[in-house]
């Protein structure tokens, strides 16, 4: 039996509506999304901002960011207990994969990413909440936590992590984190588009 | 150095703030009172009349608006000109030449904004940690003049924090991003949701590069009158300078420091923050 182009694009239109066809093409696409969503994950718990912030009111000033003085947990001015990484971990869980299927056979994958703006949103800083501290990392942040922090605590007794000499002046350094590692691992997925997964 | 583009950008930024924050939230009061004579040891052979409030307001395109054109001394109105007067606006005073009495009774009628603005290098925290700022005299029993130079509340303090470029067309166009952030101190919270309310609201808005060169005040904080010698109006400057260039205001982002966090602060004043991320398509290396 011969098989001629206008049979194989008839094949092609039918094949998507295959549910095992369907299984194994979202399958492998899934697949190469979790795996951008895992090392995108891994990056960011491994970036020297959240392991710094990870380590609590005890951490080392490890970012540099800081000159030593103090820690970015006391800088931006977290309470005790509070786990600002959390909120960043499940937005960037959050990527969902869908599809759709056209007339003539072409199934289409939208992925949803998240961008730095939904990042910013649910970081905010603990004494001015319309503001975001993750962004404040890259763009700057002021003293004023860490200030707020040392009144409340030198008035509880309790101390503020600090190796050097408490005092007003200590300065930010700016650098870079959520937008950078949401533009990477955007681009990955854009790249996606370009691969042959099959 | 002639002024480099962050500085007209500064500038401009610095005129449509003032703008916005009296035209759509009408921030400014009119007021009749006496101006007090003091002296000022910066300007040595001068003859000062300070009046109770700072940051005379000098833009005509605000509806409602008074600004003075001269005072009235011993029941008589004097013209800006007369004896050397000059109007300082920042400052709120009269400034005559020399030989003046400095007895005289001397009234005026000017509006004031209701927030000042400055410019600013200060960290936020040196800002609001280690300010001592004098109020705009609203709630003091005696009257009497405004010492000058030092920043009044309620204001709003500017400052640029952030200026890059990034490739945006080929043949050398970038685009120019800037951050720019300003500290609101309000004497209470009604005026100051209103204020973060006027900014979050200038969200895909624009503006034009104003040079510095054409801002409305001169070495005394007075009028340039030869370069606008009706009256300064901003939406007519801003029109007019459509070819230097547009600033997007692309994300404004507001906040305010939580209620609890005042107490350890500054209880008597209401701090919030304003964030803007502007935009400039320009060729920064022709």
């Amino acid at each position: 039996m011969k098989i001629d182009q206008k049979d194989l694009d008839a094949i092609s239109a039918q094949l998507p509506k295959e549910n095992i066809y369907l299984k194994f093409v979202y399958d492998a696409m899934k697949k190469e999304v979790d795996k951008i969503q895992i090392e995108m994950i891994q990056e960011f718990e491994q970036h020297p901002i959240s392991k710094e912030i990870d380590g609590g009111i005890t951490a080392s000033n490890i970012s540099e960011t800081l000159n030593g003085i103090t820690n970015l947990y006391s800088f931006i001015g977290f309470n005790s207990g509070d786990r600002p990484l959390e909120p960043i971990k499940q937005e960037l869980q959050k990527i969902k994969l869908r599809y759709n299927i056209a007339s003539r056979g072409e199934i289409t994958f939208t992925i949803d990413f998240p961008t730095a703006k939904d990042i910013f949103r649910v970081t905010p800083l603990p004494w001015a909440t319309g503001r975001s501290w993750a962004q404040g990392i890259e763009t700057g942040i002021s003293g004023l936590g860490y200030y707020i922090k040392q009144k409340e605590n030198s008035r509880s007794g309790l101390g503020v992590q600090s190796e050097k000499q408490i005092r007003s002046g200590v300065r930010f350094r700016n650098t870079k984190y959520i937008s950078d590692l949401i533009q990477k691992y955007n681009k990955k997925i854009l790249d996606l588009s370009k691969n042959t997964i099959l | 150095m002639i002024p480099a583009f962050s500085h007209d950008v500064n500038n401009s930024f610095f005129l449509w703030f003032d703008n916005a924050l009296m035209r759509k939230g009408q921030a400014f009061k009119t007021y009749t009172t006496k101006l007090y004579n003091y002296t000022d040891n910066r300007l040595v052979g001068k003859v000062i009349y300070g009046s109770p409030y700072k940051q005379w307001a000098y833009d005509k395109s605000i509806a409602g608006i008074t600004i003075p054109s001269g005072v009235t001394v011993d029941n008589t109105f004097i013209a800006t000109g007369t004896s050397g007067m000059i109007m300082d606006f920042d400052n709120g005073r009269i400034i005559f030449n020399s030989g003046v009495s400095s007895s005289l009774t001397v009234s005026g009628t000017y509006s004031v904004k209701e927030i000042n603005s400055y410019i600013t290098d200060q960290p936020e925290d040196n800002l609001i940690v280690e300010g001592k700022y004098i109020q705009n005299s609203r709630f003091t029993v005696t009257e009497t003049y405004v010492p000058p130079y030092n920043p009044v509340t309620p204001s709003a303090f500017i400052s640029m924090e952030k200026i890059d470029n990034n490739p945006f067309a080929l043949g050398g166009e970038d685009e120019t991003k800037i951050l720019i952030k300003a500290v609101l101190f309000c004497e209470n919270l009604y005026q100051l949701d209103g204020s973060l309310s006027v900014f979050a609201d200038t969200f895909n808005t624009n503006f034009n590069v104003i040079p510095m060169i054409q801002h409305p005040l001169a070495e005394f904080n007075n009028l340039k009158t030869g370069l606008y010698p009706t009256g300064y109006d901003y939406i007519n400057v801003n029109k007019n300078s459509i070819s230097n260039g547009k600033c997007y205001i692309y994300d404004v982002t507001t906040s305010k420091i939580k209620d609890n966090v005042i107490r350890e602060l500054n209880p008597t004043l209401h701090i919030g923050f304003v964030d803007f991320e502007i935009g400039v398509i320009r060729y920064p290396r022709l």
